[in-house]
């Protein structure tokens, strides 16, 4: 059957390349107004500090000032990723809590006059004891970041399944250790930016680079107290996001009550410096670990114990802890296994989900762990892998089931990769450049069950010409899921992907969605579409029928032809049939509707979490090879492999680029990237110091099927764009293990702990 | 941020640059380094000079006495493509990939280069970062933030060319009100980092004269980054040797770090522990040795100052080995 | 401070009222309404601005618009000729070198300066070509091998 397909697995462009590459496609930087002000923020310059009393006078009185916002004009709404914990006001209420924390905002006629106006601005400061600690934070006396939040506990996550202290008992091999993560950034070039136009009859437009256009739709009408149906959101295009463009920002909601005030389109557009000190991280964790094995490398037990720096609010890190804990249950087989995580509030920047969202970090301790243990053991890194893998139709104990797998297969086929790689190496060379191969596995969900709306739905319309229009409440941050979408209704339909039009989402016209994160649009809204697509095409099919005399179900759609099942010759054109059916007799309106969940998921507890929380899981082997020179410290990934279970690929094109996307940043987050604070001050909020992987570092990836069909993604697909990115650091680490001995167990790995590990290993 | 507000005057001569210094002016070339630092507000002049349109300073001279006669505001990529450079100096053009990124280089001036403003962790933030910390030193303070008790501006010269030109034996024209000034590119430099070069504010840099080489001589740079574009250097190692080629003894040796303090630094008893020995391995490592006492990197930058400490030694044996190339054919 | 200047931009004069301190980059989006060059970092740092002027790709963001009078400035808009995307353009679209698209008109500027002048680079050169463009949807990988591929197309 899938032979036969037109779109689905094709390497086909995007559909917004052309617009990308012209220039013409539009970021929310990019969008006027006619009569458009301008909006800046101020910052807290204070980690943590009582708001005294704020003077705007000053600044309102400024030429060219139209309006000047504080908290005090907000109804004090407070976001987080639990509503009713919420924590986090869109502008400082009471406090401050991190520096950069937004405190006024100020709309103008251009951006400098709204500079300018920020330095007007009078805030008396009463400053408060700062902790940026996460481990003294959790200290009985160490100040608190909110008061609700004893030990500056933000939330607790206690896993725990079948009986760990047995086991470790029964072990032959037990090991524990150490691993920090440091604090790094989403990376994304695109920096914040909102316009919002409120106009006279009550009503918002806007328009902001959200990856979750519906979330920002609730929390603005919470936040700005009006009801849902007077807000309406338009996504333009978003310049990236990786998770750091899921929620509202003070950004998002400034410039809609700046709007509200001045009755004028407000646009914000934050700067990079604002963007990497004063918005959203991925978490940095402490974590402890211990494992125990048999002899033969069978995984008996897991305890882990996370401490996960969650920053001055609670944001999405309820999720983020959980999913560190919970995902050591994949991808090996656990019988028994404790996690027990902390979120840790601090007075620093917010932390958030960022690709991979939580995975990475427990994973990277949890695989380089297992390579130390294969070394101690005298086994083989893959074989230990294989040996506990899991497979089709298993069940972890927290209740994950999986269904597709090609695990094991990846693991098989790194194998092979290895060994060849082992083989080509050149011999010779500068004795002080060192080669090392390693692995690393993961297993990642594909659109979770998260508390709240969870359901995508599609709006596909046929225009009489056989054009397809779809909608959908998806948003394409760059994945390229715009394309995967419109290949699966192209190909239902039976036209071609050119012919496919995709409308971006505008919450008055098209369908309620909770956005992209999870992997989950491809898999869930994908469905969604399918379902809408064969909603009209039933239509089409019954007047498909009657025209060529034949029975609706043996009606085909295929590239651009409409005929009979088995006789090809027996039909007419697509257009021809969208123009029979719309205009013959009473005449049709061709309209497909559908809208798709998965069935029979849990809203995972996520403090004590049972359940299965996905459809389906997608599973792989990364193997990266680097070069260690012994004399600078310094690490260079020259080859990597990635042997991935993303289902059946949509289009492969865009899943390669999602693969290496993953292995390139990847290499950022092991060897170079950090955001470096002192008291809490970010010191390197730029792109010269944070220093992000250039094409030089881009090296050759190799992407290797391991693909299964999985039964309940569309086209038997699953995801690509996060789950590979867990594996990458992983593997990179366990490379440098493997070519000087020394397992890194601290991200980023600077030449310095090269060469300081290197000196302590010989002076042993 | 956006840029401060300033009168911008572009004069087609350097005596018309000159008379239109006032007090807070300031030159422009590539502009790659003074508009970050403007947007920054770590300078705010209220006059810009801009040098682009004085096309005596865009050329680029060779004769054999005196070698190659640069003007300072000739582009990175100018520099690179240069044919005269390119057969008299080819080294010289080889430095230029090393420095900041394609653009940059397009944009950048080797004058500006020379005349970059020293640099630091603290200084250079974005203003907002800055408010409520005391200003240091460097911004007209009384404290160092690098070093706390420290009542020096610990600020770093990061220029790419100054180290390599030092060891070239350069030569700099500096053209003021009323007189002009030829000196060497070593004295060029002030050891502040409050202001890293000895200009006054009414004076040029008009002329970079690298002498020609000896035939016998070899020349290295090596620069110690993180990622191998954009950023500064974390520490910078020209060497410069010349041999007698009937006894491979040296008949001159030179030896510049850079970016290890305000100005690069002379490594003078390299030169002199070189001088009539020939090259072995163990001269050369007392000479990486000696050069370790001499550099100072502090906590100033992305990497510590023990790892750029550490690294003096490893990076100077690789400028030697790359400098002796062209004498292992022999 | 303001001034009436007169920047060429694709081939044509644009009469623009600027500020001495605005930079090129400003005036491209804000008062000529050419928003394809983008902002990433306003510092040098991510090649998102890059323009092509007088042949060399430099960075718009670091460029004071009056500087940039009497000169030849390509924008992305400009590249596209006869209403076609050039052959940069195609390559880009046609072996995935573009995700989100924030680095792309940058990326291509930066290409399309580079082929300009070593119209059929190495992998090598390619890469360094590129090493002031940062993008951190694609790893670079499919960038690289639109740009080797443009070069294998294009008629020189
Ligand atoms: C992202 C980034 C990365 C960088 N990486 C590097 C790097 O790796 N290595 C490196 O060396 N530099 C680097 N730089 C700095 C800079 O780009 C280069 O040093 C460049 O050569 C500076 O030249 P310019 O013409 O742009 O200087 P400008 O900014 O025009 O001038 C710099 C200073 O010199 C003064 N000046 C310029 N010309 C003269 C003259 N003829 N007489 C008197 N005064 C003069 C100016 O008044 C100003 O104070 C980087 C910059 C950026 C933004
Ligand atoms: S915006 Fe100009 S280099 Fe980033
Ligand atoms: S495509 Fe998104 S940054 Fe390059």
């Amino acid at each position: 059957m899938e032979d036969g397909y037109v779109n689905i697995g094709k390497r086909l462009p995007r559909v917004d390349g052309i617009i990308k590459a012209t220039g013409e496609a539009k970021y929310a930087a990019d969008l006027s107004m006619p009569g458009m002000l301008h909006g800046k923020i101020l910052r807290s310059p204070y980690p943590h500090a009582r708001i005294i009393n704020i003077d705007a006078d000053k600044a309102k009185r400024l030429p060219g000032v139209r309006a000047v916002v504080t908290g005090n004009d907000t109804i004090g709404f407070k976001a987080g990723g639990i509503s009713a914990r919420g924590d986090e006001p869109y502008l400082a209420l009471e406090k401050v809590r991190f520096i950069g924390d937004g405190v006024a905002a100020v709309a103008a006629i251009d951006e400098e006059t709204a500079e300018e106006a920020l330095e007007l601005i009078e805030v008396e400061y009463q400053e408060l004891p700062a902790v940026v600690d996460p481990v003294a934070a959790m200290n009985e006396d160490s100040p608190l970041v909110h008061e609700h939040a004893p030990r500056n506990i933000s939330y607790k996550t206690d896993l725990s399944y079948g009986d760990v202290d047995k086991a470790f008992k029964k072990c032959d091999y037990v090991r524990e250790d150490h691993f920090e993560t440091a604090s790094i950034r989403h990376g994304f070039i695109e920096p914040h930016a909102a316009l919002a136009s409120w106009d006279l009859s009550g009503k918002l437009s806007f328009w902001g680079s959200k990856q979750s256009p519906y979330f920002t739709y609730r929390n603005m009408a919470k936040a700005l107290g009006i009801t849902l149906s007077r807000i309406r959101i338009v996504q333009p295009f978003i310049g990236g996001g990786f998770g750091g463009k899921n929620e509202m920002f003070d950004v998002d909601f400034s410039s809609a009550l700046l709007s509200r005030k001045t009755g004028k389109p407000v646009r914000i557009v934050v700067s990079q410096e604002e963007v990497l000190f004063a918005y959203r991280q991925r978490h940095p964790t402490i974590i402890d670990i211990k494992t125990g094995l048999k002899k033969d490398g069978t995984i008996m037990a897991v305890d882990a114990h996370i401490i996960a720096d969650g920053g001055a609010y609670l944001s999405i890190g309820a999720m983020s802890l959980y999913l560190m804990c919970s995902f050591l249950c994949l991808p090996y087989r656990l019988p028994n296994m404790r996690a027990r995580g902390y979120r840790v509030y601090t007075n620093t920047q917010p932390s958030c989900a960022m690709r991979g969202h939580g995975v990475p970090q427990s994973r990277f301790a949890a695989e380089v762990q297992l390579d130390m243990a294969a070394g101690e053991m005298g086994l083989d890194p893959m074989e230990i892998r294989l040996k506990n893998a899991l497979g089709p139709h298993e069940t972890t104990p927290n209740g994950f089931v999986i269904t597709s797998c090609g695990f094991e297969e990846s693991i098989i086929e790194g194998k092979k990769v290895i060994e060849k790689w082992r083989k080509d190496r050149p011999k010779d060379g500068d004795p002080n450049i060192k080669r090392g191969i390693g692995v690393g596995c993961y297993g990642f969900v594909v659109g979770p069950r998260v508390a709240g709306h969870n359901t995508a739905g599609a709006v596909i319309k046929v225009h009489e010409d056989g054009g397809v229009s779809l909608m959908t409440g998806s948003t394409d941050s760059g994945q390229g899921s715009d394309t995967a979408l419109s290949q699966i209704a192209a190909e239902v339909l039976g036209v071609r992907l050119e012919d496919v039009r995709y409308g971006m989402v505008d919450s008055d016209i098209t369908p309620v969605d909770p956005g992209t994160y999870g992997s989950r649009v491809t898999f869930i809204t994908g469905n969604a579409v399918r379902v809408a697509a064969e909603d009209v095409k039933n239509q089409l099919a019954e007047v498909a029928a009657k025209t060529l005399e034949a029975n609706p179900r043996d009606i085909r759609f295929k590239d651009r032809r409409v005929y009979v099942a088995g006789s090809p010759e027996r039909g007419i054109s697509f257009p021809r049939l969208v123009k029979i059916a719309q205009y013959s007799g009473a005449g049709k309106t061709l309209l497909g509707r559908g809208y798709w969940a998965p069935e029979g998921l849990k809203v995972v507890n996520l403090e004590t979490g049972r359940g299965n929380m996905s459809a389906t899981y997608s599973f792989g082997t990364q193997v990266s090879e680097v070069e260690v020179n012994t004399e600078t410290g310094r690490s260079k990934v020259i080859r990597m492999a990635m042997l991935h279970d993303c289902g059946t690929p949509i289009n492969e094109m865009a899943m390669e680029g999602q693969l290496e996307g993953s292995a390139i940043g990847g290499i950022g987050h092991t060897l170079t990237e950090e955001i470096i604070r002192k008291d809490g001050r970010t010191m390197n909020p730029s792109f010269l110091e944070y220093r992000m992987p250039t094409a030089l570092d881009a090296c050759n990836v190799e992407i290797l099927h391991t693909d299964t069909y999985d039964d309940v993604g569309p086209f038997g697909a699953k995801e690509s764009g996060e789950g590979i990115q867990v594996s990458v650091v992983p593997s990179i680490v366990n490379a440098i293990y493997d070519a000087v001995g020394i397992p890194f167990k601290k991200i980023p790995i600077t030449p310095l702990m090269v060469l300081d590990a290197l000196k302590d290993k010989s002076g042993k | 941020m956006s840029l401060p507000k300033f009168e911008f005057v572009a004069p087609k001569t350097v005596a018309g640059a000159i008379s239109l210094q006032k007090d807070n002016a300031k030159f422009i070339a590539g502009g790659t380094d003074l508009l970050v630092a403007m947007k920054r507000r770590i300078s705010s002049p209220s006059v810009i000079i801009d040098l682009n349109k004085i096309s005596n300073l865009k050329r680029i001279k060779w004769n054999k006495k005196d070698g190659l006669r640069i003007g300072p505001l000739i582009t990175l990529t100018q520099l690179k493509e240069n044919p005269l450079v390119g057969k008299h100096l080819p080294g010289l053009s080889q430095i230029v990939p090393l420095i900041s990124a394609p653009q940059l280089q397009n944009m950048g001036t080797i004058g500006g280069n020379l005349c970059l403003d020293a640099r630091c962790y603290y200084y250079n933030q974005p203003v907002f970062l800055k408010k409520k910390r005391e200003p240091c030193l460097k911004a007209g303070g009384q404290v160092c933030h690098v070093v706390k008790s420290g009542n020096r501006c610990h600020a770093v010269y990061s220029g790419d060319m100054a180290a390599p030109l030092m060891a070239l034996g350069t030569r700099v024209k500096i053209t003021g009100y009323s007189k002009t000034k030829e000196l060497a590119l070593r004295k060029f430099f002030s050891g502040s980092g409050i202001k890293p070069n000895i200009l006054k504010s009414d004076e040029l840099l008009t002329d970079i004269i690298v002498p020609p080489q000896p035939e016998s001589s070899g020349f290295s740079y090596r620069k110690l980054r993180l990622r191998d574009t954009l950023d500064f250097p974390l520490l910078g190692v020209a060497v410069f040797i010349d041999l007698d080629e009937k006894d491979g003894r040296c008949k001159d040796f030179c030896l510049i770090l850079s970016a290890v303090g305000p100005s690069p630094v002379v490594v003078e008893a390299a030169t002199k522990m070189m001088r009539g020995k020939r090259m072995t391995p163990k001269l050369m490592d007392r000479v990486a040795r000696e050069a370790q006492k001499k550099a100072h990197p502090v906590d100033n930058a992305a990497s510590s100052p023990g790892y750029r400490r550490e690294m003096v030694r490893v990076l100077i044996k690789k400028a030697i080995r790359e400098a002796l190339i062209p004498f292992s054919k022999v | 401070m303001k001034e009436l200047i007169i920047l060429t931009i694709n081939g044509i004069e644009h009469g623009v009222l600027v500020e001495t301190h605005w930079t090129l980059l400003d005036v491209l989006r804000d008062k000529i309404g050419m928003t394809g060059t983008k902002k990433g970092c306003d510092n040098g740092e991510c090649g998102a601005c890059t323009v092509i002027i007088d042949g060399e790709a430099v960075l718009s963001c670091l460029i004071l618009a009056i500087q940039a009078q009497g000169k030849d400035i390509l924008t992305i808009e400009g590249v596209s000729q006869d209403g076609k995307p050039d052959t940069v353009q195609d390559a880009f679209v046609k072996y995935g070198g573009i995700q989100c698209g924030f680095c792309t008109p940058g990326m291509i500027m930066a290409s399309r300066a580079l082929l300009n002048k070593i119209p059929h680079p190495s992998t090598e050169e390619i890469k360094r070509g590129l090493s002031g463009n940062l993008c951190r949807c694609t790893g670079y990988v499919k960038i690289i091998e639109a740009v080797e591929n443009a070069s294998t197309t294009e008629i020189t």
